[in-house]
């Protein structure tokens, strides 16, 4: 059994070579603690609205984990709510405990948003080749929330929508509302912001 | 991208950097820059932004004022970030690790509160419960006026500011909201039968509303005293001057 060194304070890095196969260590950081270990590569998290649950996903596999927090603060037994959520990085709840994410190649090159709802159904909408990969849910908890996503590389504008539209499915295609343009060439001397609507 | 429900803005990062922006009035602020591809954002209920800043494997907050201090480092590809209220503790995504770690933010959690009476004899009644099963993150101003009417100042973890009120015969007339939003405990003194009441907005200022004789509360009025990381504490005299202190940052 390999031990690691009690004095190590932060991350310890090493490749063991043994019988041809490598292992690669981490040790924790000052104050840190594992809450789970085991998953594969993972990405985004985010905690449910209404339950104790930790919701991970990995970009790169697709999957969707949830892990329930026990009341001793220790994880619960973790399960696959899907290996079909493809978003980049982040991921994020409404208020109704549908969880999105943006994915950045959806459909001939375009991006889009994904979520998964209630019952695990993995949707998507608003294909547009803006899309960039940030977003933010306004205020979860309010039937108005809105839907903000940075635009792309090329783009440079951050797009709303209504939350409920995602929900309702009304706002398939590229029909988000430009609200601002986002200036950010030589930032951060300059971070410009101007209100514009196409 | 992250929304800040404490400031209603959207915070973001590009780059090295990590940015607000008002969504009413489209004003952008450059926050934390010197980063390495910072990735997962997340917010406490006293208003720090914490960053996952995965090209140093490192932690960032900002607090409301503006600090930038580093909170742990050696993380392994740090990338998703969330804070959870009901522990106080991030949890965080080690992307190159295949985990997912937590960190003790110190961030005080939001509980029910309680208070007890001590008779002039020094005898201490048992433990009293506010009605209406109120949480808080911080302790409630109290404050009695000349008709010995208790009252109760107090901010939820949704950083809304809140009274009740006490009649001598023990009954409590409900929870109002202020109209203010606050992640600091307020403070209140009685003037006779005015009371003065502060807290810290959202905005890191001193605000000040007064109820008069006749119970009625005045609007929200900013006082003179300098941005603040955390609420003020206020006292009165006899004569009706009320004295606010707060803590100076060198």
């Amino acid at each position: 059994m390999l031990k690691v060194h009690s004095t190590v304070r932060f991350i310890l890095l090493s490749w063991i070579n043994c019988l041809g196969l490598s292992f690669l260590f981490f040790s924790h950081p000052a104050f840190t603690a594992t809450f789970v270990s085991g998953l594969s590569t993972p990405t985004g998290i985010a905690i449910h609205p209404q339950q104790r649950l930790l919701y991970i996903n990995s970009g790169a596999s697709g999957t969707l984990w949830k892990v329930p927090i026990l009341s001793n603060g220790a994880a619960g037994a973790i399960s696959v709510v899907t290996d079909q959520f493809n978003p980049t990085s982040q991921i994020n709840f409404d208020a109704a405990g549908n969880i999105y994410g943006i994915v950045t190649d959806c459909r001939y090159g375009d991006g889009c948003v994904e979520w998964v709802d209630n019952s695990g159904t993995v949707c998507r909408a608003n294909y547009s080749e803006y899309i960039g990969t940030g977003f933010g849910i306004e205020t979860p908890g309010i039937s108005s929330s809105r839907f903000f996503v940075a635009g792309g590389e090329y783009s440079k504008y951050l797009y709303q929508n209504i939350l409920s539209a995602f929900n309702l499915g009304l706002s398939l295609g590229r029909v988000s509302i430009t609200i601002y343009s986002i200036y950010f060439a030589n930032y951060p001397t300059i971070c410009r912001v101007q209100a514009k609507v196409l | 991208m992250y929304y800040r429900a404490s400031r209603a803005d959207l915070v973001g990062s590009k780059d090295n950097a990590v940015f607000s922006i008002n969504i009413n009035s489209g004003n952008c602020t450059p926050l934390v820059s010197n980063l390495v591809q910072p990735n997962g954002l997340a917010e406490d209920s006293q208003g720090n932004l914490y960053i996952a800043d995965t090209g140093t494997g490192k932690i960032i907050k900002r607090t409301p004022l503006g600090q930038v201090v580093e909170i742990t480092k050696g993380l392994s590809s740090p990338s998703g970030l969330v804070w959870d209220k009901q522990t106080g503790r991030l949890f965080v995504a080690e992307t190159a690790a295949n985990r997912v770690s937590t960190i003790p933010t110190g961030v005080a959690l939001a509980g029910s509160l309680y208070f007890k009476v001590r008779n002039p004899s020094g005898g201490w009644s048992g433990w009293q419960t506010m009605p209406g099963g109120f949480k808080s993150p911080s302790e409630p101003a109290a404050v009695l006026d000349t008709n010995l009417n208790l009252h109760i100042f107090a901010h939820k973890a949704d950083n809304t500011l809140w009274r009740n009120q006490r009649t001598p015969g023990g009954v409590w007339t409900g929870w109002k909201y202020m109209s203010m939003r606050t992640s600091s405990a307020p403070s209140a003194v009685a003037v006779g039968n005015v009371i003065y009441l502060y807290t810290r907005g959202l905005d890191d200022k001193i605000w000040m509303s007064t109820r008069s004789t006749t119970g009625i509360w005045s609007t929200w009025s900013l006082t003179p005293m300098t941005l603040s990381p955390e609420g003020p504490e206020a006292a009165a005299d006899k004569l009706g001057n009320t004295y606010l202190f707060q803590r100076f940052y060198q």
